[in-house]
């Protein structure tokens, strides 16, 4: 007996305490992006709220979630159904858009917000940033407070040595906004924020300094973390990304900042660099996501499991995740009908990546106005997704290339990385399946990619 | 371990709970209209604005987290059960003396931000404050400590029981003992709660007390307006002058109230000229309503004890 299911795009599973303990792919990756783990508590909060209580309740529910992951705003339909001590989740429906960035003074104002929730101490200056009063709730910094109570008229910068900066203090403040400072009797990473009182027209008459950590205080409570298998290791996308990710933010968020205007009024040439910087640091923290992929799939241990698919599914799936972007730019995606069948052995997330690839970049490369055609066939012992697009085309000289790292074909602008193509072959043949195409200049562009045909579905 | 909602003892205890409800759920559903009313016609800002109602929820909610820190440990304040701090907050909700207060803090706090973007007044240190700090006065230094603390933690939609009033405090303290009387085991407990909280709110001087000695020395202007001294020392010596309280003075400062607070000024002995002055840095725009030039402080208390009856 089978039960009309519908459409799923993932499963999860969820414990007592609300970890996630396994979770598909698009949902394990919005886990990670949101700064989870898996195993780990779930980090989407409207999913964790509505998993809780379905736990709490032992009643199923059902709810649309909506989420961030930095990039992209994603909304999608979720079933918790309790069962053992968790959940079991479903997830349908995956959708994404861009991200509508914030105007700039409204996103420094929840940056403020924010610094100030979660500032474990609070010092008030004068226009000349001497301490004028100071506070804390956290017993490891009550002696610094005490001290700087102590100390009050003097600059806070004999109590919070700036790191790296020999300069004579203070400095501008807008120098020392953010900056990674060190004090005797902690050993955690510290940075302050200066917020400014402002009359306009005036000098600031006085600031607000906020002292943060990205680290918790030891006195804090660890949350039990079920032991998690260590990962293999990379250079890059393990080490590297995380430590240059945080960085390369700041670069944007400041350029967002310069851009917008926010710290005086300036020339429109200079708020075009501003600009311009801050889409040069957008496309490095993408090209950080696609360094990170390129590390596993070109692991040694890399493998991939066989999952029973249908690739008509998948590619309806892929289709629908990406309708948003599609409809922005005006492109139509046929999809195969739901009568087609292409029953394959592969593993459905990796699968996903590479026709998620296909027609992401279909859609980018494609005037306005067209259409993307993705359709499903069986062709001896292999099952096989095509997507077609009316873009350009290629020429043979470039069919050759375009699968090669860091490929571009001369484009630049447009936000790749010329490495989508690159993994999504790997991904392909680790599958035991293949990754082509055909296309002529001026006929638009297929790409096929082939895995093995599931024989008995 | 504190749940309002035991299972009633037989079916008359049950009919009795059931009614109960439906008595509560029936004097919320009468006084939907007039809500309505009232919020569809109201100003933006406004007393029933949705940050308003969000902190005056949160400050409950972290009350009652406190008394369950007392009562029960705050070693991980996380671990307080929801429905426990669910059940505390609607008991407080439920009680005209603490909602009011946690209203007006709410209120004041509203005041204090929509001030410091509008007029560039800082919530901690306002120019009358900064002077008297550089003079080296001793007394501004600890009110400047209370004020700083007091901010900080309105950031956090928090509310100290050592910042409330007596009057606020032993209507928590006696929330809490009624709402635990069912259980031994807290009963017993309670009691050294109770102790500890009061001797923790006896032993420091909370930012109402320090204010109301700031202003009664002799280096504040009593009539100071609120962009020289802020918004806190501005309400209590409006308090200390007018001898009306200072909750019901921060809900005359809303927006729509100007007839109020002018009323009030005037009664205090403010000069009309200061009166206007005052509520047009209060409310941007406009300044005392027209009609009450020429009316003086005792005419303007009369109107204010029977609003029915003068004319």
């Amino acid at each position: 007996m089978t039960v009309d299911e519908g459409t799923i795009v993932a499963r999860a599973i969820s414990d007592g305490q609300d970890r996630l303990l396994s979770a598909d792919e698009p949902l394990a990756a919005l886990q990670l992006r949101c700064g989870g783990d898996i195993p780990g508590m779930i980090a989407v909060p409207e999913l964790l709220d509505l998993v809780g209580r379905a736990r709490r309740a032992c009643v199923r529910m059902t709810q649309a979630i909506s989420a961030q992951d930095g990039n992209d705003a994603i909304t999608f339909w979720v079933e918790a159904d309790p069962e053992g001590e968790g959940c079991a989740i479903v997830v349908r429906s995956w959708q994404t858009a861009a991200l509508i960035s914030e105007d700039g003074a409204v996103a420094e104002e929840r940056r403020v917000a924010i610094d100030r929730q979660i500032a474990e101490l609070t010092a008030w200056l004068d226009s000349g940033q001497r301490l004028i009063a100071a506070n804390t709730d956290c017993s490891e910094l009550a002696p610094l407070a005490d001290a700087m109570a102590q100390g009050v008229g003097r600059c806070w910068t004999d109590f919070l040595q700036p790191e790296n900066v020999t300069h004579q203090q203070p400095l501008h403040w807008r120098l020392l906004d953010g900056g990674p400072v060190v004090f005797a009797g902690s050993s955690r990473p510290w940075r302050v924020s200066l917020i400014p009182q402002i009359r306009p027209g005036f000098e600031p008459s006085g600031f607000e300094l906020l002292l943060l950590s990205d680290q918790a205080p030891s006195d804090c409570v660890a949350i039990p973390q079920a032991a998690a298998p260590v990962p293999p290791r990379g250079l890059v996308g393990q080490d590297l990304a995380p430590v240059l990710k945080q960085p390369i933010a700041r670069i944007v968020a400041n350029a967002e900042t310069i851009r917008t205007r926010l710290a005086g009024p300036l020339p429109d040439a200079y708020a075009e660099y501003a600009g311009e910087i801050a889409g040069a640091g957008k496309l490095l923290l993408d090209l950080l996501d696609d360094m990170a992929d390129l590390e596993v799939v070109e692991a040694d241990s890399f493998s991939t499991t066989a999952d029973y698919i249908d690739l008509s599914d998948v590619a309806r799936q892929a289709a629908g995740i990406l309708g948003v972007r599609a409809r922005e730019k005006g492109i139509s995606i046929t999809t195969p009908a739901p009568a087609d069948s292409a029953p394959a052995l592969a593993e459905f997330r990796r699968v996903l990546q590479v026709l998620l690839n296909l027609i992401g970049n279909a859609i980018r490369y494609s005037p306005e106005g067209t259409s993307v055609d993705v359709r499903v066939d069986v062709n001896g012992d292999r099952a096989r997704a095509i997507v077609a697009d009316e873009g350009p085309g290629l020429s043979l000289e470039e069919q050759g290339r375009v699968f090669e790292k860091f490929e571009r074909l001369g484009r630049s602008g447009d936000g790749g990385s010329g490495l989508g193509l690159y993994i999504s072959r790997r991904l392909a043949r680790a599958m035991n399946g293949e990754l082509s195409i055909e296309s002529a200049p001026g006929q638009g562009a297929r790409f096929i990619l082939e895995v093995p045909l599931d024989p008995e579905g | 371990m504190i749940d309002q909602a035991a299972l009633p003892a037989d079916l008359q205890g049950a009919e009795a709970a059931i009614r109960r409800d439906l008595a509560r759920s029936g004097a919320a559903a009468a006084s939907t209209l007039p809500v309505l009313r009232y919020l569809v016609a109201a100003e933006p800002d406004n007393s029933f604005a949705e940050e308003v109602l969000a902190r005056v929820k949160g400050i409950l909610r972290d009350v009652a987290a406190q008394v369950l820190d007392a009562l029960i440990g705050s070693i991980d304040r996380r671990a307080h059960a929801h429905e426990e701090v669910a059940v505390l907050s609607r008991a407080f909700l439920d009680d005209t003396i603490v909602l009011a207060h946690a209203h007006a803090v709410a209120l004041e706090w509203q005041l204090t931000e929509r001030l410091s973007t509008h007029l560039g007044l800082d919530p901690v240190v306002s120019p009358f404050v900064r002077a008297r700090v550089a003079a080296g006065d001793a007394l501004m230094r600890e009110f400047l400590t209370a004020q700083a603390r007091w901010v900080d933690r309105q950031r956090r939609m928090a509310l100290p029981l050592v910042e409330v009033p007596a009057p606020v405090l032993d209507a928590v303290l006696a929330i809490v003992r009624a709402l635990v009387e069912a259980e031994p085991a807290l009963s017993n407990r309670v009691a050294a709660v109770e102790a500890e909280v009061r001797l923790r709110h006896d032993e420091i001087s909370n930012r109402l007390m320090v204010a109301e000695r700031v202003v009664a020395d002799d280096a504040f202007e009593a009539t100071a307006p609120v962009s020289a001294c802020g918004v806190t020392l501005f309400l209590t010596a409006f308090a200390a002058r007018s001898g009306q309280p200072r909750d019901g003075l921060v809900a005359a400062m809303q927006p729509g109230q100007q007839t109020r607070l002018a009323l009030l000024l005037l009664a205090a002995g403010t000069p009309a000229a200061l009166v206007d002055a005052q509520i047009r840095e209060i409310h941007g725009r406009t300044g005392m309503p027209a009609v009450l030039a020429g009316i003086d402080a005792m005419r303007a208390a009369a109107i204010l004890a029977q609003p029915g009856r003068a004319k």
